[in-house]
């Protein structure tokens, strides 16, 4: 007959010391799950913070400030990579300009007459005549070059727009793409305009 | 071989050299647990995996006050658990009665009975069935432990084991008439 708990008795004294070997591929997954392949060119990286910063915690966040300033110098370096100069020399008549002030203008219309100009930027134009604007970003200008107040040029010259232009609307553009871009600029005499 | 003292503290840096010896130190022994909380070697291999990522992972809760073996069982134990009670709806099963009439079968059918055949007759029980029979009659939970670890009365409990049971015994009676 029965015996009423001799079901029990017999599982429990069967599997007391049951064992058995699982699959090797259950080992590989959870060790790849444990340790995941790293990205092919990584390792030496990895191995590095691995002995450098044994903690995990502060291993994360090397690896977060780092990725930070990773990605820092690269919007600096996109956004410099598409700003660019413009520079030149200034003339009154056939001598360079001795100081003055060059005043860079954005232009927001695609056709004359220019009814959004915007003042970019402004450059001393130095004894040399020489005068420089940094991190232009690509788009149309208008240049405009005035003498030195209260200098002799003055009085002989004109302020001017690039190149010999009394106004904006006949001046020339500058027009910024992918380069940086020279324009030498020649001021009006009074005595060609009777001013 | 390492002590555990150090074999648990090469596993907390994570080391793999470590991790590999704790795993094959228990291995065996724990897959024997999933496969008779599994239905199939597939569900067995799943559980293990996932129960030794919870041992790894919350090694760092083991303070040895007790057995490192008794502690990854423990863990594995919860984790088949955690797996059975994806499949809650087998805990509420509603036909009481399923031709489980008391069955008779005599000791001797029950005693030639290999561990092999054993597992299969687990393995064929219902997943709240089995886990309820592998929680009572192997690892030795009362009914009041076993519901709160699964999230069921203590009643539903008491029925799911006397059901296994029943199944069991109509699966041994058929072996005998064979």
């Amino acid at each position: 007959m029965e015996n009423p708990d001799s079901i029990g008795q017999k599982f429990k004294s069967s599997f007391s010391e049951f064992e058995q070997a699982p699959s090797a591929h259950v080992w590989d997954n959870l060790r790849n799950k444990l340790h995941p392949e790293p990205e092919p060119g990584t390792s030496w990286l990895r191995k590095t913070g691995s002995y450098l910063f044994p903690e995990r915690q502060m291993q994360r966040y090397i690896a977060f400030a780092a990725a930070a300033v990773i990605l820092a110098l690269a919007v600096v370096y996109i956004a410099s990579v598409d700003q660019h100069e413009i520079y030149g020399h200034a003339y009154a008549g056939e001598v360079r300009l001795c100081r003055g002030i060059a005043v860079l203008f954005r232009v927001g219309d695609k056709a004359m007459p220019w009814d959004t100009l915007k003042h970019c930027n402004s450059a001393i134009i130095d004894d040399n005549g020489f005068y420089k604007f940094s991190k232009v970003e690509p788009g149309i200008y208008l240049l405009r070059i005035s003498p030195e107040e209260r200098s002799e040029n003055l009085k002989t010259f004109l302020p001017s727009w690039f190149d010999q232009h009394e106004n904006p609307d006949s001046s020339h553009t500058i027009i910024i793409t992918a380069e940086d871009v020279r324009a030498d600029v020649h001021l009006m005499s009074r005595s060609e305009t009777g001013k | 071989m390492d002590t555990e003292v150090e074999l648990v503290s090469k596993c907390l840096n994570h080391e793999l050299a470590a991790q590999t010896e704790l795993y094959n130190l228990f291995a065996s022994k724990m897959y024997g647990i999933c496969l008779r909380y599994a239905g199939n070697k597939m569900e067995a291999e799943d559980i293990m995996q996932n129960g030794f990522l919870r041992v790894f992972n919350s090694l760092h809760q083991f303070h040895f006050n007790g057995s490192l073996e008794g502690w990854v069982k423990r863990t594995i134990i919860n984790a088949a658990v955690n797996f059975c009670k994806h499949n809650t709806r087998y805990f509420h099963e509603t036909d009481l009665n399923e031709g489980l009439a008391e069955a008779t079968f005599s000791e001797d059918a029950l005693s030639i009975l290999t561990t092999k055949e054993l597992l299969a007759m687990i393995q064929d029980l219902p997943p709240g069935r089995r886990t309820v029979f592998n929680l009572n009659i192997i690892e030795g939970y009362d009914h009041k432990e076993i519901g709160v670890m699964l999230g069921i009365s203590e009643v539903t409990s008491r029925t799911q084991l006397h059901r296994a049971k029943a199944s069991i015994r109509k699966r041994l009676q058929e072996l005998e008439k064979v």
